[in-house]
């Protein structure tokens, strides 16, 4: 797909990740209620909707966003995995590129703990393909630190920087999950309890509650709005899986670097920017490991010298390319279905300066890389319109 | 006592040597490549497959140790300690799978020869239920 008209962002909202227990239809109405206030429009104005969760029950949605208002608008229920969020992105800007719509409304949303994979997984019977159930994503993303570990020499002390820059970031969004009260040191991280060697808890992202939303209008709706939206979608990519070798067809979680650095040049080349051009990024790190290895397939740096990224304080606040400014999925939280949006809250708020006491210096692009089970990923990269 | 493989489909033991496990997948002739698990078609080229049996022999790409319970109702038992090892492998015959290492952390190393054998996590009437899990077989 590329976005050859604009498509612009006029609003985005996010509930705070965890946080205080709140029934999940709150949050959903919260997030619906705040993205069309940012957007100074009225639920009325909306006529496409784009609900996304990875494990709420059917229906789940579209029955909370019934207090948004009964006004016929057509609802589709997305579910991508750890995508689903950008999924919903995408399909707003697809329909109002294609002229479907003029606003469309994309919003996440999840409670791992009321409809999670505790529950799942215990209700694992005997004709259950076990070999799945054990790789799961801690042991999966684990393996490539391993993996990253005995090809590079990287350490659990690199891992472990990027994790504390992230829960540090956090500190400073107060929508995320994580908010230490005291600055976390390299060595905070590395003492808390192992959970897959070489990632402890703390290199690992929590699954609280939550919900997020973004509106996306057209240029011709934009015109008529009281405040004009000042972020546009520079390029919408949405990718699957080529045959690489190595590739693995059971659970996949992580997915092949091949896709991951297609999604990123294809996105590069429809925004006509490279990744010099890029003011922050937004990664899926899951798992700190992830946020190292998408440097390079992300092209930030080349193969082989994301440690010294991280060892140069370069993703850091006020480096040259920040990553995770809110936290990242380590910080912020990563409950499912809305975390995708949440990337895209946070590149907004950023590119129209609005990001509070994280605010980077006037950037001029923002790329957002969400994977979903190593299958699908979605590249969006936004720009100060 | 009778043993069952999890999932017949998808493993199981060699008829002649009831000690070796081998996997169920499929081969695309056109264009020579091994799958696993077993494939309807061939994602690479669109065409037909045929069945294949890979012998659980291979080569260790990456491990870990989760510090977590089994996931699910029933879990191998491991000296009452929660957690166990997980590899990637990649098979003599070119599939790379996830599997359960036997061992603890720190008894595996990336590119170690390792080889299958049926772990029995279930005990039934008719026989014991196991899945395979690799060990290091040295170099």
């Amino acid at each position: 797909m590329t976005v050859d008209s604009d498509v612009l962002v006029a609003g985005v909202a996010m509930t705070r990740f965890g946080g205080p227990q709140r029934p999940l239809h709150h949050r959903i109405f919260d997030a619906g209620r705040s993205v069309l206030a940012d957007a100074g429009l009225d639920y009325s104005d909306v006529d496409s909707v784009f609900l996304g969760a990875v494990l709420a029950p059917p229906m789940f949605g579209i029955n909370a966003v019934k207090d948004l208002g009964l006004t016929g608008v057509p609802i589709i229920n997305v579910q991508n995995a750890s995508a689903t969020g950008a999924a919903c992105f995408y399909l707003a800007a697809q329909a109002v590129r294609s002229g479907r719509a003029q606003v469309a409304m994309a919003l996440g949303f999840e409670d791992p703990a009321a409809h999670g994979w505790g529950a799942s997984f215990n209700e694992l019977r005997n004709d259950v393909p076990i070999m799945d159930a054990i790789a799961v994503p801690a042991a999966v993303f684990s393996m490539w630190a391993v993996r990253r570990m005995h090809e590079r020499g990287t350490s659990i002390e690199t891992l472990a920087a990027i994790a504390a820059k992230n829960l540090n970031n956090a500190r400073l969004n107060p929508f995320a999950e994580r908010q230490r009260p005291n600055p976390v040191t390299v060595d905070d991280v590395l003492s808390a309890r192992m959970l897959a060697f070489p990632h402890t808890t703390q290199m690992a992202a929590p699954q609280g509650a939550g919900a997020a939303a973004a509106i996306v209008v057209s240029a011709e709706f934009a015109r008529t709005m009281a405040t004009r939206p000042r972020v546009k979608i520079s390029a919408s990519q949405s990718h699957t899986e080529r045959y690489t070798e190595g590739q693995v067809l059971a659970f996949p979680i992580i997915g092949p670097p091949e896709m991951v650095k297609r999604a990123a040049d294809a996105a590069y080349e429809e925004a006509g920017i490279g990744p010099q051009d890029l003011g922050l990024a937004s990664f899926h790190d899951a798992f700190a490991i992830e946020e190292l290895l998408y440097y390079e397939e992300v092209g930030l740096c080349a193969p082989g010298d994301a440690d010294r990224l991280v060892h140069d304080g370069v993703t850091q606040l006020g480096g040259r390319i920040p990553v995770s400014t809110d936290g990242g999925f380590i910080g912020r939280g990563h409950p499912g279905g809305p975390t995708g949006l949440a990337q895209i809250w946070e590149l907004t708020n950023q590119l129209r300066g609005t990001a509070g006491s994280r605010q980077l210096d006037s950037p001029r692009h923002g790329l957002a890389h969400t994977p979903g089970a190593g299958s699908v990923c979605y590249t969006h990269i936004l720009s100060a319109h | 006592m009778n043993r069952i493989s999890a999932d017949p489909s998808s493993y199981g033991v060699d008829g002649a040597r009831p000690d070796v496990v081998v996997f169920h997948g499929s081969h695309s002739p056109s264009v020579g490549i091994n799958f696993w698990p077993a494939r309807l078609q061939c994602p690479v080229t669109r065409t037909p497959v045929v069945d294949a049996v890979f012998e659980g022999v291979g080569v260790l790409w990456s491990w870990t140790f989760v510090h977590l319970p089994w996931p699910g109702a029933v879990s191998p038992a491991r000296d009452g300690a929660a957690g166990y090892g997980v590899g990637y492998v990649d098979l003599d015959a070119g599939p790379r799978m996830a599997a359960v290492l036997v061992g603890d952390q720190g008894d595996w190393a990336c590119g170690a020869r390792v080889r299958a054998e049926p772990l029995v996590f279930r005990r039934e009437a008719d026989g014991d239920v196991w899945i395979p899990a690799f060990r290091e077989v040295g170099s």
